[in-house]
């Protein structure tokens, strides 16, 4: 008999067959509960068209986000009850907040009840915490909305531009409707798991941070435009809602090096100039500079180092510097758990760093800093010289507004940050004073304030931009104590 | 049995070659795509 391949009927039935199979399949992963660690990823938070959060079937009224993330991390929101209501919007630092710190703070300066939620997301920059805080606000209608994001912009960026190379619109489409199946889900984590972790891989890393190696600064001042265009959509969304709007600067870093520098219009030969100069300075560094300006991405203390399953345990760090201001007398603390080894040799090397250079090596720094001067004349904005310039400075004993204005310009500079720095913060400040009824909390101002010259560095801070557990509590209390001094009203609402 | 199912199913390809090519698309995209989309778990969880 001749095969029959174009009928309508036969089409129909093996249409009929595979959706009958499917059913079975998912039917069966369904009875035997298997199910993946990880829910749909649904366009991993940057379309606004996607349900970021859904009502609860398992607790009815709830709200559930459905975000990129393990299904462990995903949240059951309750509805409002009598309690104020307050949302945290913002990246990880956002989301290592601890909300009841907050309710605490609130409760104990207030009559009544707190609740603070908390939709912080790893990773996320100010365009996608838009999207959230644009459903947030119809389904959680929060009393205040707390805005603390500017440290992911270029996290974000580097993020949405691999998963839009990854696919188009179309093959994102059939991949959300792939992962609606369990099947799918199920195969995609047991393949994903055969595969070694990227994060383990120095070559990832430099893959990553290479992205934007030539990026002109035009391009990072754009983005940080756009930036300001996403907290301004943000601002005006929760006031329109008619809740109250927390801004707050961010608090970064100052002694983590920058991360992209560029020569910009040189010619080759001061290029040629530059690159030796460089060189020179670096060969009269002392050993301890080279954890302090590790070459790779790969090579930084990040925070994930503080919370190794294996490696050091916690011991007093050297290389601290007293706290003062508000926090004067205050021990810094740091996260339980095992530390990474190069943890130890970081601090360390942080603590010749601040106890200054030995007498008979002051003329080598002395001369790394006049051939830093050098690159710095023929290019002012160089974000690494000025970083090294900084902490040469530093080395050699000099504190003050020159030093300070070399950290500030090192971060400003950078052309693809993966912190918040002066140019984010400005747009903070911009907004703030457009948006009178905003309470600005000037959080990287108040920790300046917190330490020596107003330098923030490892004492409060586990990385380039993640607050420590004494300085996230001290964040929340300070919220807290500008909310209701702000909005007294709310004390005894 | 067999033999008569033999016969309908080489007379009727389409009855099982589109539910082969459905799992068969379905498994290589899971694969060879889906595994590789970009997900949080890397730097961008910064």
């Amino acid at each position: 008999m001749t095969p029959r391949f174009w009928s309508l009927r036969d089409a129909l039935l093996g249409i009929a067959i595979t959706l009958l199979s499917l059913l079975g399949v998912e039917g069966g992963l369904w009875l035997m509960h298997v199910e993946s660690a990880r829910p749909p990823e649904l366009s991993r938070g940057f379309d606004p068209s996607q349900q970021y959060l859904r009502p609860d079937p398992e607790h009815p009224g709830n709200w559930r986000t459905h975000l990129g993330v393990a299904a462990i991390d995903q949240l059951s929101l309750p509805p409002k009850g009598s309690a104020r209501r307050v949302l945290l919007m913002g990246g990880s630092n956002t989301r290592g907040f601890r909300e009841q710190i907050l309710e605490r703070a609130l409760e104990a300066g207030s009559d009544g009840e707190w609740e603070v939620l908390n939709l912080g997301r790893p990773g996320y920059g100010s365009g996608r915490v838009s999207i959230l805080l644009d459903q947030a606000l119809s389904a959680l209608d929060p009393d205040i909305v707390v805005i603390y994001s500017g440290h992911n912009e270029f996290v974000e960026r580097s993020f949405r531009a691999d998963y839009e190379k990854w696919g188009g619109a179309g093959m994102r489409w059939i991949a959300r409707m792939a992962e609606k199946l369990r099947i799918a889900r199920v195969l995609r984590d047991v393949a994903r798991g055969q595969r070694p972790r990227r994060h383990d891989d120095p070559l990832a890393w430099i893959a990553e941070y290479g992205k934007f190696s030539s990026l002109p600064y035009s391009e990072t001042q754009a983005e940080f435009e756009r930036y300001g265009e996403n907290l301004r959509h943000m601002i005006r969304a929760s006031l329109g809602s008619g809740a109250r709007v927390v801004l707050a600067t961010v608090v970064w870093n100052r002694f983590s090096e920058p991360r992209v520098s560029t020569l910009g219009e040189l010619d080759s030969a001061a290029r040629v100039t530059v690159e030796s100069d460089l060189r020179a300075a670096r060969a009269l560094y002392p050993a301890y500079f080279t954890p302090l300006l590790p070459a790779e991405a790969f090579d930084r203390v990040r925070m994930e180092d503080w919370g190794r399953t294996h490696g050091d345990a916690p011991r007093d760090l050297p290389g601290l510097r007293p706290l003062t201001g508000p926090l004067a007398g205050v021990e810094p603390r740091f996260f339980e758990g095992h530390w990474d080894p190069k943890i130890h040799v970081f601090y360390d090397a942080l603590d010749k760093l601040h106890a200054g250079v030995a007498p008979e090596r002051r003329s080598d720094l002395e001369q790394a800093a006049a051939k830093l001067d050098e690159v710095l004349a023929l290019v002012p904005h160089h974000a690494q010289a000025l970083f090294e310039r900084a902490l040469v400075a530093w080395a050699l004993g000099e504190r003050g507004e020159r030093v300070r204005g070399w950290f500030e310009e090192a971060a400003r500079y950078d052309h693809a940050p993966r912190k918040g720095t002066p140019l984010s913060n400005e747009h903070v400040l911009e907004l703030a004073a457009e948006f009178p009824e905003v309470l600005l909390v000037d959080l990287d101002r108040h920790f300046q304030s917190t330490t020596e010259d107003g330098l923030v560095g490892w004492e409060l801070m586990v990385d380039h931009c993640h607050l420590g557990p004494l300085a996230g509590e001290h964040a929340l209390e300070t919220f807290a104590a500008r909310m209701l001094a702000a909005w007294p009203e709310e004390e005894t609402r | 049995m067999i033999s008569r199912l033999r016969t309908y199913l080489w007379a009727h390809p389409l009855v099982w070659l589109i539910p082969l090519a459905f799992w068969l698309a379905l498994i290589a995209f899971v694969l060879f795509k889906l595994t590789s989309a970009p997900t949080t778990e890397f730097i961008y969880d910064v």
